[in-house]
């Protein structure tokens, strides 16, 4: 690949760099870190509410199953929730 | 004659030349690198889903209705994926909303 945007080019590039460009890499890669992260969270519940929701793809979703794709990531979050609050009063008690 | 280790007073030696595009160009690179990982990933999850979906029972060939599904699915799978997203973002939202005025 011989792309001006290929690897091979950027890392014989990042030699050369003063600090203040390293800085605005190093910046870069975080947030890009950040950002697959949050995607790959993001495949996990698709994944999970797409078994729990979707029968036979159609055309188009039904309002049945726009309906419970969102119900089912609130309902996670709120089940989460729960599991953590009913642990932490069991402690208590 | 100057000693191959230098001296402390010896001059640093030149910095490799800059290219005053270099940061651009690497940002560029690693974003286009990552816009790829991204929808590899994804092109492997649905095509996991799909052929759960769609694929029921395995015959000699994909038949024509199968390959109708695995086409609504692929679309289906990202609307799906955008959904969720979007809820989740929202439902992020609010959870910060409401820890805030705690």
């Amino acid at each position: 690949m011989s792309s001006p945007d290929s690897l091979e080019n950027a890392v014989g590039l990042m030699a050369t760099l003063d600090n203040e460009g390293k800085k605005v890499i190093q910046e870069l890669l975080s947030q890009e870190a950040a950002a697959s992260e949050f995607t790959s969270q993001m495949h996990k519940y698709t994944s999970m509410c797409w078994d729990k929701c979707i029968t036979t793809p159609g055309n188009s979703f039904s309002r049945t199953e726009t309906d419970c794709l969102q119900n089912c990531v609130n309902r996670f979050f709120d089940a989460q929730k729960h599991i953590i609050d009913s642990l932490l009063s069991d402690r208590k008690n | 004659m100057s000693s191959f280790f230098g001296t402390p007073s010896s001059p640093p030696p030149p910095p490799p030349s800059r290219d005053p595009d270099a940061v651009k160009k690497i940002s560029a690179a690693i974003l286009h690198q990552n816009a790829i990982a991204k929808s590899q990933t994804f092109l492997n999850i649905a095509g996991d889903k799909c052929f759960l979906k769609c694929v029921t029972k395995p015959g000699r060939a994909l038949t024509s209705a199968e390959e109708t599904c695995l086409a609504r699915c692929g679309q289906r799978y990202m609307e799906a994926f955008d959904m969720v997203s979007r809820t989740v973002t929202t439902r992020a939202r609010q959870e910060v909303n409401n820890s805030n005025m705690d």
